[in-house]
């Protein structure tokens, strides 16, 4: 099993707030990693830290991609994405007033290299590279289900097909790691099953190595290899989804001292 | 619905009134001033209101229709049916095309006809130098969501830039236009630094005092650019080296004499107005371009979350900059178009009402329409000229009609409208990749 990203010690204070204290875990490399905890447990602040929009008070975020190995501690949130992260966001941040197809197109922007004077005069390379991009898009379109839905804009598009389109933008930057923030929040059951299937199938068709946070504790349990279980930020336990559902700590966590 | 007439009527009403109410008129031989209410005035406003917001809550009934991708939009039947159906020859990509050109050619023989005047072809030109700003303002404010209240401060860095050229090295227009731009381009550059982290109020404050600061070293940096003397006997641009006055300075020659046809104050207006035009035009296809590009994409994701654009691996701080930059180098250009038009430039040209103006018709034409944005830079000039005759109302007029164009279409005149990028089957770069999923194509 190979890593793709090592936390080691990693915190986030705010002030005195301790969001995130001393935290180790390895995401390793073509599994799904499921990471839970109670509201404000420091999920979402350790996502933040990985992706570049918060920087660690102290400890090390190692990227051991295929091309290059580095920190990502100091790193600005687009230098990450290039190295091959891309994230989904908690509450849905889609380019509201651009069309489906093209949020996912932005997604395609590191993979592309016309500047000023290409979108100008638009010679032929800067011609076939935007048919690449659209055509590019359109597939990952049609990967999360979304191919009939290209010229509607994002704001008007259903909650659950925002979410997928937040899925379908985030992997236009062709990533190694994908980190999806509650992809589930506000799903209905099947919308639900649907998810799973998808993200078994961007796991198993395209190999990729997914952190996932979540609440739908069905969802999480399904589909995760490893789970990672946070509270009052600090990690409480780790392993197999067997093995983390009968921990005592994530019972008490959860539930409560009592139902120990 | 004609409650809600009188209760917005007789809203308007009473703000008109403190306006044009009363004037205040002092009789001959007395010492004390009077004041005439001018009633008549007041009704016809009161009643005038009335009927435009009866009649827009008429239409307004019957104007949603769904369209073929299911999208709702707005359409209006009756007598606005012929206004909207206008509105869709713009809007749609493949009749936007003869369209303008039509409007083009229109344009380019606007000069030639009969009756028309000098002073009207010079409100044009100045119109066009406003197409120019405007397109420039809606590079920054429109696609890339900085909204800058300083905007005039480039424009008076490109007049000024030729200007100065001018006076100390004697460089002729085209060889200054250019720097013009540059120069320009440099200052937006300078000023995106420091607000990068800057969004909203903020930015626009900062901003604002950036436009000030630039007019006050003009008019302060006496030994430099004259102060509020400004510069003048600034020379017109040449055709191909052929100037447009009766006498020819030494070693030049003059355009009537090169064709050998009566010297007229018309050719000097003529070759503004075209060369205004094809600016104006050139502007906007360049904006049009820069809009639909890799670099326009991230403008407009910038503007829309740039968080989630970050996220997207756009280096935000070099998409802020190329925004500020190339909205500024427009603004260049116009300035060098706006000292060549007038011979003469002083800092009063520059004053904050000038960016107040621009903006406005970035915002009255819809925020990155291209198309939106020309028109509204045409009316915001034109209007007050048509309503010359309404004297002291002029202003009042144009305010009237800014203020209903926000009432009932707060989204501009023409608000921008998403491309649809259409799938062609038998487009082979299409079909190429059919077979292989996008990420694998990378990971081997």
């Amino acid at each position: 099993m190979t890593p793709l990203v090592v936390l080691d010690r990693v915190s986030k204070h705010f002030g005195g707030l301790k969001a995130v204290e001393r935290i180790s875990f390895t995401i390793n490399q073509g599994l799904i990693t499921g990471l839970i905890g109670p509201n404000g447990a420091g999920k979402t602040t350790l996502f933040n830290c990985i992706t570049g929009m918060y920087q660690p008070t102290s400890g090390s975020i190692t990227w051991c991609g295929a091309e290059k190995s580095c920190l990502l501690n100091r790193l600005k949130p687009h230098q990450v994405t290039r190295l091959g992260l891309a994230r989904t966001f908690q509450n849905i941040r889609l380019f509201a007033n651009m069309t489906a197809l093209e949020n996912v197109m932005v997604g395609r922007h590191i993979q592309s290299r016309a500047g000023i004077l290409g979108a100008i005069f638009k010679p032929a390379r800067v011609r076939s590279e935007e048919q690449e991009i659209i055509s590019q898009a359109r597939r990952i379109l049609g990967l999360v289900g979304l191919a009939d839905r290209a010229g509607g804009l994002a704001k008007n598009l259903a909650y659950g097909e925002q979410r997928r389109l937040e899925i379908a933008r985030a992997l236009a930057t062709e990533p190694q790691l994908l980190l999806l923030d509650e992809p589930a929040a506000g799903l209905n059951p099947s919308e639900t099953e649907d998810l799973d299937a998808l993200i078994k199938k961007l796991q198993q068709e395209l190999r990729l190595t997914i952190l996932l946070i979540e609440h739908d504790m069905k969802l999480v349990m399904n589909i995760s290899d490893e789970i990672v279980v946070l509270d009052h930020g600090e990690l409480i336990a780790q392993g197999p989804p067997a093995v983390v559902a009968r921990d005592r700590h994530v019972i008490a966590a959860y539930l409560g001292e009592e139902f120990c | 619905m004609f409650l809600l007439a009188l209760r917005d009527a007789c809203w308007l009403t009473l703000l008109a009134f403190p306006l044009i109410g009363f004037d205040l008129v002092q009789k001959y031989g007395e010492t004390g001033k009077e004041i005439i209410f001018e009633w008549q005035a007041i009704g016809t406003i009161f009643i005038g209101i009335l009927l435009i917001r009866l009649a827009a809550g008429f239409f307004k009934r019957y104007r949603i229709y769904r369209c073929p991708e299911g999208r709702l939009q707005e359409a209006k039947l009756g007598i606005s049916n012929i206004v909207s159906k206008v509105y869709r020859l713009f809007d749609h990509r493949l009749h936007q095309r003869p369209a303008l050109v039509t409007l083009f050619a229109l344009a380019v023989a606007l000069p030639f006809l009969p009756r028309v005047s000098n002073a009207a072809l010079d409100v044009l030109t100045l119109a066009f130098i406003y197409v120019v700003l405007g397109l420039g303002l809606n590079i920054v404010v429109g696609l890339a969501g900085l909204l800058d209240l300083g905007y005039v401060g480039f424009y008076a860095v490109g007049a000024y830039g030729y200007g100065l050229l001018y006076q100390y090295w004697g460089w002729s227009f085209w060889q200054a236009l250019p720097a013009c731009g540059m120069i320009a381009a440099l200052f937006g550059v300078v000023l995106g630094f420091p607000v990068l982290r800057l969004r909203g109020d903020y930015l626009a404050i900062v901003t604002l005092g950036f436009g000030e600061i630039i007019r006050i070293i003009l008019n302060n940096w006496d030994s430099f650019t004259n102060g509020p003397n400004g510069i003048s006997s600034i020379p017109r641009p040449t055709l191909m080296g052929l100037e447009f006055s009766r006498q020819a300075k030494e070693g030049a020659t003059t355009f009537h004499d090169f064709l050998n046809i009566e010297y007229s104050s018309n050719h000097k207006q003529i070759f503004m107005y075209l060369l205004l035009l094809s600016m104006a035009v050139f502007t906007m296809f360049v904006v049009e371009r820069l809009q639909h590009s890799r670099l326009g994409r991230a403008w407009i994701a910038m503007r829309e979350d740039e968080t989630a654009c970050a996220a997207m691996g756009i280096n935000t701080t070099l998409a802020k900059l190329s925004a500020f930059g190339l909205g500024a180098c427009w603004a260049g250009f116009a300035g060098g178009f706006f000292a060549a038009r007038q011979g003469f430039i002083n800092p009063e040209s520059f004053t904050f009402i000038e960016s107040a103006t621009i903006l406005a018709i970035v915002v009255l034409g819809g925020m990155g329409s291209t198309v939106g944005v020309t028109i509204a830079a045409l009316a915001v000039v034109i209007i007050p000229e048509l309503a010359r005759g309404f004297s002291q109302y002029r202003m009042i007029i144009f305010a009237v009609a800014l203020v209903a164009l926000m009432l009932f279409k707060p989204e501009g005149l023409l608000p921008a409208k998403r491309r649809m990028y259409e799938l062609h089957p038998d487009d082979p770069n299409d079909l190429n990749h059919e077979n292989q999923s996008v990420l694998e194509v990378t990971r081997q």
